[in-house]
């Protein structure tokens, strides 16, 4: 199935993951494989466990059964021996420093600009210096089209804004696995497409991404799989042209027919 | 249509006046005639002594005080602080030890009076003549004689900072939990350590709600100094006291001490403005970006 079939070790490998809150079961046994240089987008209603499962992918939610691994190292755990054991929160944060994030909700540091928002993390976890970290997030900040925002603070700029300056900080760690989680859900509707233009560039680039969206326009141009959730399960995926073409499971179709207007 | 148009440009609000408000105009005339009233007369009471006040105002042993109670407040403020944040963030933490003794802590000194806590740290001698550091039923490595380390200095820095620790620690945790989930979460998903988090988003972004209570914490603690007096500390209350013991001018070195933590409290509050205003940018349009669309301030 696409490039997951073709290339070596997997960037994401998710085995019969479970992860409950309380007595709620959100994920139920997922299996997925991300190869290196995908764009996989999770499609799914409301409350099928997807944004749950990019969580889980980055350790912010734990997993209850099963095993999430990114770029080859068990994600949260190491083996040793036969014994698996769980690691500390500082192995963990380092885990992470590879794997870029971005929220529904920016999640910016409100008291720092643009530009400080972004070397934030690659002079202070990467150990970067700064004029190198500036200069590349010059760089990002002009892939993002937001070059005369650097020393603008969020507050000063609007939603789209603030959703394409927090894609540069997340690109600033040079991540090898790029986490969206629904990315536009938070925009009005007028800016929704720039960031989804700048997604777009990065999908062309080569990064690997898992972007959790309701954008199915989005997944059919920019997608190589998209994966179908319902109900804490994988229900279908493949190409996009198959899954939003041609759906095969009936849930898959009750999903696509609220969007016909919208496609 | 013509007539309309004339209408149109007289309801323009570009053109309005306000009334004026003559009902405001008398209050504020009668609050100032009062005022000054009251002024005049305190100011002619010959029970009050101004010439005795200005007398001992700047008198060596006063100026002493003040220091005493200027370096105690610093120095208690500081270690209070300090240790505050550290209990507040180990109450948060997920770690059932470090949340326990943190929350046993600050249930024990906000629980009693500070007066009280004082006299037991200065009489710590009657209670333990010796303090040891050994290992829990094991091997002793160091002692001291309890009265060697308790002066009335110690005594007070050790109550004072201790009590405020306790009172910090809710404060500081108050600020942190006011900080946005998300905020936790992207320094978790970029790898930072906790501490670096604490330091560079958590913090920074909790002093907003932090800065008004401690300047609050602050003008007690400067006031709370004097109840060292008791512990024979010699403060500015303590040294107007000593005064008026042998002059029996009550009131007149009352009036020297009162002034004195008035014009404290007054400083600290044009700090406190200038701290607050520091951890607001961002929150207000304070950046130099071009035409960005900055939150418009009601005029209050």
């Amino acid at each position: 199935m696409n490039k997951a079939a073709e290339g070596a070790a997997p960037m994401v490998r998710a085995r019969n993951v479970h992860k409950s809150f309380g007595l709620n079961e959100v994920l139920k046994g997922i299996d997925l494989d991300v190869a290196s240089g995908e764009v996989v987008v999770v499609l799914g209603p409301s409350g099928s466990g997807k944004s749950t499962f990019l969580r889980c992918i980055n350790h912010l939610e734990s997993i209850r059964r099963g095993f999430i691994e990114v770029d080859g190292e068990q994600i949260g755990y190491a083996l040793r021996g036969t014994r698996l054991n769980r690691l500390s929160d500082h192995a963990i944060a380092v885990q992470r420093r590879k794997i870029g994030m971005v929220f529904q909700q920016f999640n910016l540091y409100p008291h720092m600009t643009a530009l400080e928002n972004i070397v934030e993390a690659p002079i202070g976890v990467h150990g970067q210096p700064r004029r190198e970290a500036e200069a590349y997030a010059m760089e990002l900040l002009a892939r993002v089209g937001l070059t005369e925002k650097a020393n603008a603070y969020p507050r000063q700029l609007s939603g789209g804004q603030q959703q394409r300056v927090a894609i540069a900080r997340a690109l600033a760690i040079r991540p090898k696995l790029m986490l969206f989680d629904e990315p536009t859900s938070a925009l009005d509707p007028e800016l929704v497409g720039e960031v989804l233009n700048v997604m777009r560039d990065l999908a062309g680039q080569g990064l690997t991404m898992i972007v959790v969206t309701h954008e199915i326009g989005f997944a059919r141009e920019a997608a190589d799989r998209v994966v179908f959730m319902d109900g804490g399960v994988v229900v279908e995926q493949g190409p996009p042209e198959a899954v939003l073409g041609n759906p095969q499971h009936p849930r898959t179709r009750l999903f696509l027919s609220r969007f016909i207007e919208k496609i | 249509m013509e007539t309309d148009l004339a209408k149109a440009s007289l309801r323009d609000v570009a053109n309005a006046h306000q009334p004026a408000e003559w009902g405001r105009w008398l209050l504020w005339a009668f609050m100032l005639a009062v005022a000054a009233e009251f002024a005049w007369i305190v100011a002619r009471n010959p029970n009050f002594g101004w010439p005795i006040v200005g007398q001992w105002f700047t008198e060596a042993s006063i100026m002493r005080g003040l220091g005493v109670t200027l370096g105690l407040t610093v120095v208690a403020m500081a270690l209070g602080t300090a240790l505050g944040l550290a209990l507040a963030v180990a109450r948060m933490s997920q770690d059932r030890l470090f949340g326990t003794l943190s929350g046993l802590f600050i249930w024990f000194f906000r629980g009693t009076p500070l007066l009280v806590q004082l006299i037991f740290w200065y009489n710590l001698s009657t209670l333990f003549p010796e303090i040891v550091l050994k290992v829990p039923f094991g091997p002793v490595l160091a002692t001291w004689n309890t009265n060697d380390l308790i002066t009335p200095m110690t005594a007070a820095i050790a109550g004072l900072s201790l009590n405020e620790a306790a009172y910090m620690a809710e404060v500081i945790r108050g600020g942190l939990l006011s900080v946005d989930k998300g905020q936790v979460e992207a320094t978790d998903a970029f790898g930072m350590t906790r501490a670096r988090a604490l330091r560079r988003v958590i913090i920074p972004q909790a002093m907003r709600s932090i800065v008004p209570p401690t300047g609050n914490q602050l003008i007690s603690m400067i006031k709370a100094t004097s109840l060292v007096s008791v512990i024979a500390m010699a403060d500015l209350l303590y040294s107007a006291q000593n005064i008026y013991n042998r002059t029996f001018e009550v009131i007149p070195m009352l009036m020297v001490a009162v002034i004195w933590y008035l014009i404290i409290t007054t400083v600290l509050n044009v700090v406190q403005g200038f701290i607050e205003r520091y951890y607001a940018r961002g929150e207000r349009g304070t950046g130099n970006a071009d035409h960005a669309p900055v939150r418009v301030e009601e005029p209050a």
